[in-house]
């Protein structure tokens, strides 16, 4: 498992000291898959560095496994080779003048344990096999392709078999259907081998798919930690709800609080009144802001049935998505953004009804 | 009556017998000796005296003995240099000799100043010239005086307090390309060099030392004549500036760079001629001569085995090896003779003008300050100073 | 590189050790410059004086020197860049036929010791007896010889010519690394290739281009040879050869300290390069784009230029290298020099050989040459890599000055450098090391820093760092990475900087002849220097084609491994 309190890291850059991560607590259990996600200068990279020892933090602990590698209380730094993990680098960095063999020995040759060359041989066809480039053991490394370097990178991170495996963004040099098969394999891999896993990706789609908990990160800070499902349908800040995937946001300000066990309340917005799931801590008249993803909302040219929420707006553009059609609507002078089946007849022009169902609008405060 | 005929007999038979025994003693002169004087064609009695002159304190036989190898800075080349050594190495096969070539004064400056850093870098060095005065003032040298072939040196080719020796005679006169110039060309004097239009139009070629030739006739033939002379030498002749050294140009010569070159050595012409090339020598009255300085420095390791060394090089024997290795006319006072001399013609039974160093250092800077001058505005530009 | 208390003691002692080597000579130079003692170990505080400056600044012919020396710098500079951008540019950029030729030829020119190429260009081109000039006046019915080689002109065309190898090995990892995406923009934006080539790929190139030009620049001001053997007939003075004037002066005493006053110009000059260089490289890097993935910048077509380009190269090399030898080859089998004649050809002699086999001399220069010039090659090599990796991959506090610091001796002549040594090396008696070869090798190990850092640096930069990291995170301590990681990927770089110190270590006269004392450090280039210096041409030339020919063989080899093993291997990462 990985531990890490009160992580506080600068670096020094041209523009001056920056203060990359501050102040982060986390813990990832042992087999867990754990991704950190969020925009670029987030913090998320010089966090998992810290982990790899790559980068000296200035103040916190860190715990690889049941090792303290890192305290700045205690003065305890201990140096990426005697770290118990296992790394893939965004570029790969395959050795261009080792051969495939010697790039997934090369750990193995390093540890303190002196293995045969049979045993050797072994192994590295073991790691090979777990990631599929059976058969390219006397390749020279640079003679692979891109996807085959990334396994190659990830058979090196794994043959040493150790209890950490930590990944920068490794999907990010991959083509589109290559980075999809590969997310499905990678995730089974892992949880096979029962690795706790630590993984630091932009992409939301990724963190959603793999993991088993996300956590966002901002400006050197968590913002929100929970199961992907948790994360997609409750964020808890804007931020959130805007980095991963479509929101529409409709400003408001609170007309009744919620009453009853389903906590629903109601929201007076520019397009009337919406009847919304409302936080516990939310008072009468403050302003908030009403989250709805798009394929929560129902498009038709007639929703009458539906007692409540509904609205009406124009439709202003279709894309087509292949998967689904994306309608953008103009109500009330907002835009929203919905997902339709690519076979619904819908024009640009037309008048149409758009249901919002309570239960899928949330509300978060203004800030 | 009888009896004083006989004293005469036995006196005359004595006397042949000697001169037989010369002639026997002869025969045991190194091998490499005998080559030498059948190259030359030099009678063997030339080296009649030599026993006695290679006679030396017993102390300096045994201390060279156990002393290491004697190093030695000259200007000769090494191939020379061996040609040199050889009957030295006959006699003395226990003195081993490491050579080095020392061309160029701040070779000299350098030794001096590892000398005053208590490092004594060679024993025996050569072509000490301006740096000599250095030399002194540090206490550099030894006095050589207990030399025993010191006398041999005429005066004049000795320092007065023993530390330096003259080794040979240099001659610094003109040398010229056979094909464009003839002997009939040649100036008689120096002041015919201004008048003959075959020098100019850039024929002639001027190295940049005139303290090699210009020195002595500024002595010898007075300040206001050298004065003159060179000036009109350089506005009038104008002749070719060269900063290569005098024998790099001895070989531009031979290639056709230029008709004649001044100043220009002995010795190295002559083994330009010898190689074939179209160089021949001539000396305009009266003859820049110079003597190049040997010493010895003090506190030299191979102390013994240096002492050694200069009296076998200033004794008959070593002056002609010397001779034979290239071609350097020797000092000793008997050893002044056509055959010793190349060029002899153009150089024995003519006036000479004599470089001593009294004369380096009062005429020497004024010399040089207006050679510099017209050097500069005849276009050489400044000397280095 | 990772950084922690223990590597940072390292890092130190390089920088130490490097400041010692730098400043001491430096320092030398400046103190030196005030002394008025006739010798240079005599310096003491009172004879200290200003007296040098005044002598030296208030002739007017220094000033003179001036003029020239800009004219000859800056000439030679810009037509030895011109060329040598324009062959790297056609080995790396263009389909030209004939690469091979190129990479290795163009750095075969640095085979010819200095004084020989002049001198066989004066044998070709002296207004009296050059070659080429009687057979133009004889061709064209001239009454005048055409081309004088003394002159500024000459001493352009000459130094540029040998300017170029150097500039080229600087060049070609510029051009490898420009990322080809940024041409493509303009060509499919309608602009044809010679503008392509105007706007975007010289600008691109230029800040790197400009501090090669420095570099160069640097060179072209401190040596010697070429001005002194075709400046000096035709009076014309540029700063080395006054400074060597100077020391070598023909009174009886050399005035060292005025020499030294001379040479603070160089140490000013070197200040401000320096500066400008500094900046130049870092504009360059940002211009740099290195290609993690390896793209392989675009080669242009070049068409119907192909003849007129591989008729360039083949001029190029057959100016520097190939007539200069055939004229070296010509005159060491004559007894004295002539110019080329029926009589000439008759009068051909293997005696200057001969004399070579017999000369002790020659083979125990020979053995002092091997063993000084793979000391230093191997000392530069192991103290070039060490400072880049300070400069390029730490994070230590000194690691840009450190990096000036290595930079500066380019611009010291090695004349004022081995008088410096001289003085050092005699004061610290207690290390055997004065009058040995090994002070020779510390003198040049000195100077060719710069080269040798130049090249690790451009080299330490193309290894993305993430290899390293990978490596630690594999298990390996630092000493393990850099023998299983760095170590390999550095190698073709090592092996062209240890070339390149053999190549000039083995020609270059001026710093060792300073250090000279003796048979036991007699080297090759003293050796033909003292000979060419008393007349005997013929014999030197009959060195000059032997060492030429070793080195050659030397050269053709390592970059002929080189290049196809650069073509073999995939794009780099």
């Amino acid at each position: 498992m990985i531990k890490l309190e009160n992580l506080h890291v600068h670096y020094q850059t041209d523009q001056g000291r920056v203060h990359a991560v501050r102040g982060i607590n986390l813990e990832v259990q042992p087999g867990q898959f754990y991704t950190l996600l969020g925009p670029s200068g987030c913090g998320k990279t010089t966090t998992l560095r810290s982990v790899a020892g790559l980068e000296t933090p200035d103040e916190g602990e860190i715990y690889v496994g049941d090792d303290l590698v890192f305290s700045s209380s205690r003065k305890i730094v201990v140096p990426p080779y005697r770290r118990d993990i296992g790394m893939v680098f965004q570029s790969y960095a395959i050795w261009p003048h080792l051969n495939v063999f010697e790039n997934v020995a090369f750990p193995l040759r390093e540890m303190k344990r002196r293995f045969s060359q049979q045993e050797l041989r072994n192994r590295v066809a073991q790691a090979l096999t777990l990631v599929q480039l059976d058969g390219l053991m006397d390749r020279p490394a640079p003679f692979l392709s891109g996807g085959q370097q990334q396994r190659l990178a990830l058979a090196r991170a794994l043959v040493k078999e150790p209890s950490v495996l930590l990944l920068d963004e490794p999907l990010s040099n991959l083509d589109a259907k290559l980075r999809e098969e590969t997310r499905f394999e990678l995730r089974e891999l892992v949880k096979r081998l029962g690795i706790t896993t630590l993984y630091v990706t932009h992409d939301q789609l990724e963190a959603l798919t793999m993991s088993d908990r996300v956590t966002v990160m901002d400006q050197g800070c968590i913002v929100q930690s929970g199961t992907p499902m948790e994360i997609y349908q409750a964020p808890q800040e804007r931020f959130v709800a805007n980095f991963i995937g479509l929101t529409n946001f409709v400003e408001g300000r609170v007309h009744r609080t919620a009453g009853g066990q389903n906590q629903i309340g109601e929201v007076e917005t520019a397009s009337g009144r919406l009847r919304c799931v409302l936080p516990d801590d939310i008072a009468s008249g403050d302003s908030v802001v009403l989250l709805i993803r798009p394929e929560d909302i129902t498009v038709a040219f007639d929703l009458s049935f539906h007692r409540e929420n509904v609205l009406h707006g124009q439709v202003d553009a279709l894309i087509f998505m292949g998967d689904a059609l994306e309608c953008q609507l103009l109500v009330g002078g907002q835009r929203l953004r919905t997902k339709l089946h690519p076979s619904s007849g819908i024009q640009r022009g037309q008048t149409v009804a758009l249901h919002l169902p309570a239960g899928r609008c949330r509300v978060l405060r203004s800030s | 009556m009888t009896q004083r005929k006989c004293l005469f007999l036995i006196l005359f038979l004595l006397w042949a017998r000697v001169s037989i025994v010369d002639d026997g003693w002869a025969a045991s002169l190194p091998k490499s000796t005998e080559e030498m004087l059948k190259k030359l064609k030099l009678e063997a009695n030339i080296l009649s005296n030599i026993d006695k002159e290679l006679e030396v304190p017993k102390g300096w036989l045994e201390g060279a003995k156990g002393e290491g190898k004697l190093r030695i800075y000259h200007t000769m080349d090494p191939p020379q240099a061996e040609v040199m050594f050889r009957p030295f190495k006959e006699r003395f096969p226990f003195v081993p000799i490491e050579y080095s070539r020392a061309s160029h004064e701040d070779r000299a400056v350098r030794t001096l100043v590892a000398f005053k850093n208590k490092r004594i870098v060679t024993d025996i060095i050569t072509g000490l010239g301006g740096s000599f005065f250095l030399y002194k003032e540090a206490k550099a040298l030894e006095d050589m005086r207990n030399i025993p072939n010191f006398k041999n040196n005429p005066e004049g080719t000795v320092d007065p307090e023993g530390l330096w020796v003259g080794m040979h005679m240099r001659y610094w006169c003109m040398a010229y390309n056979t094909r464009r110039l003839k002997r009939e060309d040649m100036p008689k004097r120096w002041d015919d060099l201004l008048t003959n239009v075959k020098f100019r139009n850039g024929n002639l070629a001027i190295g940049n030392r005139p303290q090699l030739w210009a020195l002595a006739l500024w002595k010898a033939n007075g300040e206001p004549w050298a004065k003159d002379f060179l000036a009109k030498l350089f506005t009038e002749v104008k002749p070719q500036l060269r900063r290569e050294g005098m024998n790099a140009n001895l070989e531009l010569l031979a290639a056709g760079e230029f008709d004649a070159t001044i100043p220009a050595a002995e010795y190295r012409s002559y083994q330009k001629a010898l190689d074939g090339a179209p160089v021949s020598y001539h000396c305009p009255e009266p003859v820049p001569v110079a003597v190049s300085e040997m010493g010895i420095l003090k506190g030299a390791p191979n102390i013994n085995a240096a002492r050694l060394f200069v009296n076998w090089f200033l004794s008959t024997e070593g002056q002609i090896a010397q001779y034979v290795g290239d071609y350097a006319p020797p000092v000793h006072k008997n050893l002044q003779r056509k055959e010793l001399v190349p060029f002899a013609d153009q150089i024995v039974g003519k006036k000479d003008a004599f470089r001593d160093p009294g004369v380096e250092l009062e005429i020497q800077p004024k010399l040089l300050a207006y050679w510099d001058e017209l050097w500069l505005r005849g276009g050489g530009k400044t000397r280095g100073r | 590189m990772w950084v922690a208390s223990r590597p940072l003691v390292w890092h130190s002692g390089i920088f130490l050790l490097v400041l010692v080597l730098v400043l001491v000579p430096l320092i030398f130079l400046v103190l030196g410059s005030f002394s008025t003692a006739r010798l240079p170990g005599d310096f003491s505080l009172d004879t200290m004086g200003w007296i040098n400056y005044v002598k030296v600044y208030t002739d007017p012919g220094t000033y003179e020197l001036f003029t020239n020396t800009l004219v000859y710098v800056g000439g030679s500079s810009l037509f030895g860049i011109s060329l040598a951008v324009t062959l790297a540019w056609l080995v790396e950029r263009t389909n030209l036929p004939v690469k091979l030729w190129i990479y290795a030829g163009v750095p075969m020119t640095l085979a010819a010791p200095g004084m020989l190429q002049a001198m066989a260009w004066v044998l070709l081109l002296s207004p009296r007896i050059g070659l080429i000039n009687k057979w133009l006046q004889d061709l064209f019915g001239l009454e005048h010889p055409p081309i004088n080689v003394y002159s500024l002109g000459g001493m352009i065309f000459l130094e540029g010519l040998r300017l170029v190898p150097t500039a080229f090995l600087m060049l070609v990892p510029l051009m490898r690394s420009m990322d080809p995406a940024l041409e493509e923009a303009a060509a499919v934006s309608g602009a044809r290739p010679l503008s392509i080539i105007r706007k975007i790929s010289l600008r691109l190139l230029a800040p790197g281009l400009v501090a090669v030009m420095i570099y160069q620049l640097m060179t072209a001001l401190e040596v010697f040879e070429i001005p002194g053997v075709l400046g000096l007939p035709a009076g014309i003075y540029v700063f080395s050869t006054k400074i060597y004037a100077i020391v070598r002066s023909a009174t009886f005493m050399p005035v060292y300290g005025q020499a030294n006053a001379l040479a603070m110009v160089y140490l000013l000059m070197a200040v401000v390069t320096t500066y400008f260089y500094a900046r130049m490289i870092s504009r360059s890097e940002k211009y740099t784009i290195i290609t993690g993935k390896g793209y392989r910048p675009r080669q242009l077509n070049l068409g119907k230029w192909r003849y007129p380009a591989v008729i360039l190269v083949f001029l190029y090399l057959f100016l520097a290298i190939l007539l200069p030898f055939a004229v070296f080859v010509y005159a060491s089998f004559l007894s004295y020099v002539q110019t080329p004649s029926l009589e000439a050809f008759k009068g051909m002699t293997l005696k200057n050989y001969r004399l070579l086999a017999e000369y002790g001399e020659v083979g125990a220069a020979l053995k002092n040459t091997i063993l000084m010039v793979a000391v230093t090659a191997t000392a530069t090599v192991f103290l070039s890599f060490l400072v880049s990796l300070v400069v390029v991959r730490s994070k230590f506090w000194g690691r840009k000055l450190l990096d000036q610091l290595a930079f500066v001796p380019h611009a010291i002549p090695g004349i004022v450098m081995g008088i410096a040594f001289f003085w050092v090396f005699l004061k610290i008696d207690f290390l055997p090391i004065y009058g040995t070869v090994w002070a020779m090798a510390i003198g040049f190990t000195v100077s060719f820093l710069s080269y040798g850092t130049r090249s690790m640096n451009a080299s330490l930069l193309q290894i993305h760092k993430e290899l390293e990291e990978a490596a630690y995170v594999s298990g390996a301590p630092p000493w393990r990475t850099l023998w299983r990681v760095f170590l390999p990927l550095m190698l073709p770089t090592f092996v062209g900087v240890w070339i390149w110190v053999v190549l000039h270590a083995v020609r270059i006269a001026g710093m060792p002849l300073m250090l000279y004392e003796g048979p036991q450090n007699q080297v090759l280039s003293i050796l033909i220097w003292n000979m060419w210096d008393e007349g005997y041409v013929p014999a030197v030339a009959a060195i000059g084609t032997l060492l030429m020919l070793t080195l050659l063989l030397l050269t053709l080899v390592v970059r002929y491994v080189g290049f196809r093993q650069q073509f073999m291997q995939a794009p780099n990462v």
